[in-house]
């Protein structure tokens, strides 16, 4: 089980891989979207914001409404804002569960990938 | 998405301009107009399978559901071979639905047949240059398509129908002058009419109730039985066994309904069919490839997107292999939608056989 904190360091990390990221900057462009996390173990909720290609601030708590919304354990998203995780694999074993249009599920799936490939 | 565009989607993925050549083909197999017979019998067996896909959505109500399901039946290697044989056919659809409807533009606007391989050409590329660029329609103008083909359909078959004198000949005896084997080739048939109706279960993040997909999936299985069974009838009273074996039975349905203009009429409702299943498959294929190679299990390269974050790979990789499969069909001619059709209806069989392999193993999600 991740804390809070622990999840937004790995966030603040991954936050500035992707803003640094002129592949994602064009990939993201015009994709506005906010997403909530919810922890599934803990019942924590996060929000973050994309706005103009550019990643907010980790937010606590369940703010606006949402485009997006990923549900896992607190553990896989540390894991997964460090890159130590694979999204896709699990969302394809269940793992992770997301609630949203296909294509918003694509451009966060980008995300998770671009950010790590291209440093 | 609500109900009404998840009905539209089930319904739409199921219908293709293929159907129009099931339907003529199973035809053929039972007398005169009891196909329907074989067409509620499949509409049965659907119904097993929706209770499957029902049951799966609101355990798993999530696009990964199938993968997960079927990793939880059986040996991952297994899972992942019949799923991609199950890809397979939406290869094959989309590249007989390019050649239908090629070769339905060559056929009314009376050029010669060697550019329905050019026709195929410019239809695939737009599919897949549209699929690149990340266009995606509104959920209003994807049910446009489908109502439009389903009621056009349902209209010029009646109206044909009527035309032809409305007194059924042999509606309750399938077997007259028919085997017994011939009624089962057109249930087998039958069972194409619905293929890839349950494809809808992978919106189910996109729904705003859960709920949706299995109703949805329910009430496409009535349409289907409904429009299909009509268009059947309807076929058997007006058309020759040469008109049957054509590639687009649907034009001369249209010109017995109303005459010319109901084959030009019919020409772009079938070409309306294509957008639904282009559109269907290029994403629904493409999406699947692109998060099996996310996942490790196919190569890298597959996994490549553009700057729209289309898994630009898979999709230009579909619109070769579909262009090739319907150039094939057109080289080994009027047979090569059959084989088509032959090939199609097995993949609907193993969603049966994972339907009971899944029940046999349920597993909730994070289990």
């Amino acid at each position: 089980m991740a804390t809070a904190e622990e999840i937004a360091e790995a966030y603040a990390d991954w936050q500035e891989r992707c803003n640094v990221n002129t592949r994602l900057a064009r990939m993201l462009r015009g994709w506005d979207r906010t997403v909530h996390l919810v922890a599934t173990d803990t019942g924590e909720g996060f929000t973050i914001a994309v706005s103009a290609s550019v990643l907010s601030d980790l937010r606590s708590g369940l703010v606006d409404q949402p485009d997006l919304v990923v549900s896992a354990t607190s553990e896989d998203f540390a894991d997964l804002f460090w890159g130590d995780l694979n999204p896709s694999e699990k969302y394809l074993s269940g793992e992770i569960v997301l609630a949203g249009s296909s294509e918003d599920v694509m451009r966060l799936d980008a995300m998770s990938m671009v950010a790590f490939l291209d440093q | 998405m609500g109900l009404r565009t998840a009905v539209s989607t089930s319904t739409g993925l199921a219908f293709a301009a293929l159907q129009y050549l099931a339907a003529a083909g199973l035809v053929a197999y039972v007398a005169g107009d009891s196909a329907w017979i074989s067409i509620g019998v499949a509409g049965v067996l659907a119904l097993l399978a929706w209770g499957f896909f029902g049951e799966l959505n609101g355990m798993f109500p999530t696009a990964a559901a199938i993968r997960r399901y079927m990793s939880g039946a059986m040996d991952d290697r297994v899972a992942l071979s019949v799923t991609f044989t199950y890809l397979s056919t939406i290869v094959l659809v989309v590249a007989a639905d390019a050649f239908i409807v090629s070769a339905a533009l060559t056929h009314v606007l009376h050029v010669p047949g060697w550019l329905t391989s050019v026709w195929t050409l410019a239809l695939l590329s737009i599919a897949v240059l549209s699929n690149l660029r990340g266009v995606r329609a509104a959920g209003w103008l994807q049910d446009v398509p489908t109502t439009v083909v389903l009621v056009a359909t349902l209209v010029v078959s009646v109206v044909a129908l009527t035309r032809s004198g409305t007194a059924l000949h042999t509606p309750l005896q399938p077997l007259h002058h028919h085997s017994g084997a011939g009624f089962l080739e057109s249930i087998a048939l039958g069972i194409f009419l619905y293929s890839a109706f349950e494809w809808v279960t992978t919106n189910a993040e996109e729904v705003r109730d859960p709920r949706h997909i299995h109703r949805s999936m329910l009430i496409a299985v009535g349409i289907l039985f409904v429009v299909c069974a009509t268009m059947t009838t309807a076929m058997s009273h007006v058309l020759t066994h040469a008109e049957l074996s054509t590639p687009y039975p649907q034009l001369a349905l249209g010109g017995r309904a109303f005459g010319t203009v109901g084959v030009w009429f019919m020409a772009a409702v079938t070409a309306v069919t294509a957008l639904n299943t282009f559109n269907g498959g290029f994403i629904t294929a493409s999406r699947f490839v692109y998060a099996t190679a996310r996942e490790g299990s196919l190569p890298p390269i597959l996994a490549r997107l553009n700057d729209r974050a289309v898994p630009w790979v898979p999709v230009v990789g579909l619109g070769v292999i579909s262009f090739a499969v319907s150039v094939v069909v057109e080289m080994v001619g009027g047979s090569g939608w059959q084989v088509l059709v032959a090939v199609g209806a097995p993949p609907r069989g193993a969603d049966l056989r994972r339907g009971r392999l899944l029940r046999a193993a349920p597993a909730g999600p994070g289990s």
